[in-house]
């Protein structure tokens, strides 16, 4: 075997090469504003160039005509993979608002910004793609600038904690991914998931698939491979925090849903089916229980991010199987989940300045004091919780419906009464937030500009979503 | 039509935040008197001589899940409007504060946006919008408890808001479910409630426990009875009242129970007819048990408010039992029970209140002797503890008469057992009379009048004198129109039903036959 079995020579077409523009957009702008952070000035040079980046990015995959093929459809970029990669610039371009605000106080470098910007790019590749090979460098780009991240913030100690934890931990599954993904190709001959899914079934190919799945319920969080989620979380500062909850989640989940889509095609099935029900039914259930007994929020956050793996796992399992719509419930909800998460953690960085690991007793009586604050994390929980008016709420009624179309009724019940323990602990937050007398010597809410306006527009998002969702739903049906 | 009156309120709400604080409640009271002038515009135009669904909106909302935005009106819902819109004014007046309360606006805006909640309840015809409604009418409520309640208001109202919400999301699941089912038999997905009503649902009385319409009925009743509260569900509805203000227990009594009701009317009888059929007689005895348990808790409590929220739990166990006889009459006195338990204990909630602000207690036996005092008030809790014992010439007894005669012809053992419920309500509601309004003076001097004088009384056994005769101010004009126009609605049902119900005859008559038709021979 040599390497060009496994990439095949195409030439390249021009077409090709403009569906790369993106990428070596991010590439060059990042590095430009990694290379700016140092200068004098460079917290305001390497944030321009940074959003300018993902503008410029932006603005070159909206250019594609959404069929174009590159590298021999090694990345494919259709208009549903850019609508998902447009998301994940929005995404991105909000933390770099919310970076904004957070430099100072917690003493993160200038660079921060430029490593949103790989980031995205690691994401932006890994949703494009259908070759194992390049998921898993793709994976590796996203996860090395999110270590980092994760590692800046200098002025806690369980930082660097958090980002060691969250290295050697995501390395090990990056492993897993990649000898996986060696199995399946020792077992079909091929690395990309449409031929893989094919292949005749071998106990090989069933053992590939369950690697791979492990690897990436890793990255998603999913029990039982969460234990990293909550110390990263609290490690990090809120923005990247945030950034994490909604960016990487999301990327994860498209490849997740893309590998799980092919195993539940094949004829691997039965195993793929049980692994992703069992896993779906334990995150839900331990994520939605352990936040019940957190005081910090960021780590009532993090758990209650497992929580929505959980949920999403069943919309994943429903599209494997062909539910109706396939792929939509999954990513409309990530989408709806992103906005809800970055509009909180804006709250949160308003509400909550000076504290290192944000306890619920600084928004205390908060909501009376700071009505805009107030409403903006109310709506945020509201919409994480799925109650109506609020996106999230959309994004829930699809994936469980989803979920009992294709006919797991029992993972569905299980979810919605499970999401009964996560309604206790977002209002618990809204409690504290309305009904408890500010504390007498709690810092004063700043609200940094980028904050507000990300806090704005997740508002609007979320609501109008919430109350005329068909438009978004038919758009990303038709992908 | 039926949109204005349902987003009137929270369009106002909206409105409120540019109206000074200062008038924020006048602003209030009128938004509330034009939601009441549609409904009467409503009703004049309604028309009485078809069961069909009347006024009816409908726009695609989600057209891919089959989602519609439809409302419509017929003879059940349109009571239950006028109720609700009749409430609003009659709590805004009965419980004016001398003061701003802390945070009017968001107060009023959170009474408002409840409103929005509950016309759409009733006014929905399509069972997302329904659900949505049904839920929104939740977040107000928690916020009316939760900033404005009493001391361990945190705790009610989370209860309030878990309890009710354990229910709704099993009813989210039935409403996936029928939506997936409207799919494969229709071949359209849908969720409005004509169409679901299509359905082929199998019943299989051999295995009623999984049969799917058993297993759908089952989701959206659950919901419902949570609502209602029907015993063993009802523990949440004492701690909510008692903690909520006076606004708060006034919509939670009068028209947030009647959801529950509503729902079992609108959608888990006509739907799930075999299914309803099946649990019919679990939920009557229960709703039995919640007659006679709650009146005995009643009975037991020192709390006031408490034993108004306890009388709820037994008054509105009558409307189970009613609703699940599946006789005609009793159906139909279940449609009154709704409005007119409504009446009264919103009634009886506003002179706890009233008693509340002047004596700063809720303890019964903190009052006694008040009569001389307030005697307006006497009369108007005099009334609202008719009413709600069901004396002849009262709504109450045109409400829980025509259910027990309907069960008497059903059952007359659960008749006779819901009899005793009678018994036991004139029991307790007379005690609450006569320990606030008669006896000896128990009001230890939290009055305005009373302050001065208390220390001199203390020790001199003033337990066998009235002393404070003068002891609070009776009612102002604005709670005398309130609790006024309570008492003419009491009289005037008492004596005309027709008037009120003559426009629900054909919708009832319609709906028992549809529901008593698969057993008739």
């Amino acid at each position: 075997m040599n390497l060009t079995e496994i990439f095949p020579y195409v030439p390249f077409s021009d077409a090709g090469f403009q569906g790369l523009l993106p990428f070596i957009a991010l590439g060059v702008g990042g590095t430009l504003a990694l290379i700016l952070a140092p200068m004098k000035n460079g917290a305001m040079l390497s944030r321009l160039f940074a959003l300018i980046t993902l503008i410029i990015s932006a603005i070159c995959m909206l250019q594609l005509d959404g069929s174009t093929e590159v590298i021999g459809g090694v990345l494919i970029m259709s208009t549903k993979t850019t609508a998902l990669m447009l998301a994940l610039h929005l995404v991105g371009i909000f933390a770099i608002f919310l970076l904004s605000g957070e430099e100072k106080k917690e003493a993160l470098l200038p660079e921060s910004n430029a490593l949103i910007v790989y980031s995205i790019c690691g994401m932006s590749l890994l949703v494009s793609s259908h070759h194992l090979l390049f998921q898993f460098i793709a994976i590796e780009i996203m996860s090395l600038a999110i270590y980092v991240l994760v590692a800046m913030r200098r002025t806690h100690r369980s930082s660097a904690e958090a980002g060691m934890k969250y290295f050697v931990l995501g390395g090990l599954a990056s492993a897993t991914f990649l000898y996986g993904s060696s199995l399946l190709y020792g077992a079909t001959g091929f690395f990309t998931l449409p031929e893989i899914a094919a292949a005749p079934a071998t106990l090989l190919k069933t053992a590939g698939f369950c690697l791979v799945l492990g690897g990436l319920l890793f990255k998603v969080g999913a029990v039982p491979f969460h234990a990293w989620v909550p110390d990263v979380y609290e490690g990090a500062s809120l923005p990247v925090t945030g950034f994490m909850a909604a960016a990487v989640k999301f990327a994860a989940f498209c490849v997740l849903a893309n590998v799980a889509a092919a195993g539940l095609n094949a004829s691997t099935s039965e195993a793929v089916t049980w692994i992703l029900t069992i896993a779906a039914a334990l995150t839900m259930a331990w994520g939605n229980f352990a936040a019940l007994t957190q005081r910090g929020l960021k780590r009532l956050l993090a758990y209650s991010s497992i929580a929505h793996t959980g949920y999403l796992l069943v919309g994943v399992i429903a599209a494997g199987e062909g539910a109706l719509s396939a792929g939509a419930p999954v990513a409309l909800y990530l989408l709806f989940y992103a906005f809800a998460t970055l509009g909180a953690f804006a709250c949160l960085q308003a509400l909550a300045p000076g504290s290192e690991d944000v306890p619920m007793d600084a928004l205390s009586g908060r909501g009376l004091t700071h009505p805009f604050l107030g409403l903006g994390l109310t709506v945020f929980l509201f919409g994480m919780a799925g109650i109506p008016m609020t996106a999230g709420f959309i994004g829930k009624y699809l994936v469980f419906g989803a979920g009992v179309h294709t006919g797991h009724v029992p993972l569905v019940i299980l979810g919605v009464l499970t999401s009964v323990a996560a309604m206790y602990y977002y209002l618990r937050i809204v409690v504290t937030l309305y009904m408890k007398p500010v504390e007498a010597n709690a810092p004063k809410p700043v609200l940094h500009w980028g904050a507000a306006v990300v806090t704005v527009l997740c508002l609007m998002t979320t609501l109008y979503y919430g109350i005329a969702p068909a438009q978004i739903i038919s758009y990303f049906e038709t992908l | 039509m039926l949109s204005t009156i349902v987003f009137l309120p929270t369009v106002a709400a909206l409105l409120l935040f540019a109206v000074p604080t200062a008038y924020a409640r006048r602003y209030t009271f009128v938004v509330s008197l034009i939601s009441l002038l549609l409904a009467v515009n409503l009703w004049m135009s309604f028309d009485g001589s078809t069961a069909a669904m009347q006024f009816t909106e409908m726009v695609p909302w989600i057209p891919q899940l089959g989602i519609h935005y439809a409302l419509g009106i017929d003879g059940i819902a349109l009571p239950l409007v006028a109720l609700a819109a009749f409430i609003a004014p009659i709590a805004m007046l009965g419980t004016w504060p001398a003061e701003p309360v802390n945070k009017e606006k968001f107060f009023l805006a959170n009474a408002m946006v409840l409103q929005t909640g509950m016309y759409g309840t009733f006014l929905s015809t399509d069972l997302f919008l329904f659900y949505f409604f049904w839920e929104v009418v939740l977040i107000p409520m928690f916020f009316l408890i939760g900033i404005w309640g009493g001391q361990n208001r945190i705790y009610a109202t989370l209860k309030f808001f878990i309890y009710t919400m354990v229910g709704s999301l099993l009813m989210l699941v039935a409403i996936f479910w029928l939506g997936s089912e409207a799919r494969e038999q229709l071949g359209v997905a849908t969720t409005l409630m004509s169409d679901v009503a299509k359905l082929n649902l199998p019943f299989d009385p051999s295995n009623p426990w999984l049969s799917p319409q058993s297993l759908v009925f089952m989701a959206f009743t659950l919901a419902f009875v949570i609502k209602v509260p029907m015993v063993p569900f009802h523990t949440w509805l004492p701690d909510a009242h008692v903690q909520a203000p006076t606004l708060g227990s006034v919509f939670l009594a009068a028209v947030l129970l009647k959801m529950g009701t509503y729902g079992i009317i609108r959608i888990s009888l006509p739907m799930f007819t075999e299914a309803a059929m099946w649990a019919a007689p679990a939920l009557q005895v229960l709703g039995c048990v919640g007659i006679i348990y709650g009146a005995f808790c009643a009975m037991a409590q020192d709390d006031f408010k408490k034993l108004v929220a306890y009388s709820s739990v037994s008054h509105m166990g009558y409307i189970v039992v009613g609703l699940f006889a599946f006789q005609p009459i009793a159906l139909a006195g279940s449609l009154y029970q709704m409005v007119n338990h409504g009446i009264a204990s919103a009634g009886l909630f506003l002179i706890v209140g009233m008693l509340y602000e002047r004596l700063h207690t809720r303890n019964l036996n903190e009052f006694g002797s008040l009569a001389k005092s307030v005697p307006m008030m006497a009369i108007a809790f005099m009334i609202m503890t008719l009413s709600s014992v069901a004396l002849p010439g009262t709504n109450g007894f045109v409400g829980e008469f025509t259910i027990l005669l309907g069960t008497f012809q059903q059952s007359a053992i659960l008749a006779g057992i819901c009899g005793l419920g009678v018994i036991f309500g004139a029991v307790y509601s007379l005690k609450a009379f006569q320990k606030v309004m008669l006896g000896p003076s128990n009001v230890q001097g939290h009055g305005h009048a009373a302050e001065h004088g208390h220390d001199d009384h203390a020790g001199h056994g003033h337990h066998e004198e009235p002393a404070h005769v003068a002891v609070t101010h009776d009612m102002t004009a604005k709670e005398i129109t309130a609790m006024a126009l309570l008492a003419v609605f009491v009289f005037a049902v008492g004596f005309f039903p027709e008037i009120f119900f003559g426009p629900s005859r054909i919708a009832l008559e319609t709906l028992s036959q549809s529901l008593t038709g698969p057993v008739a021979p």
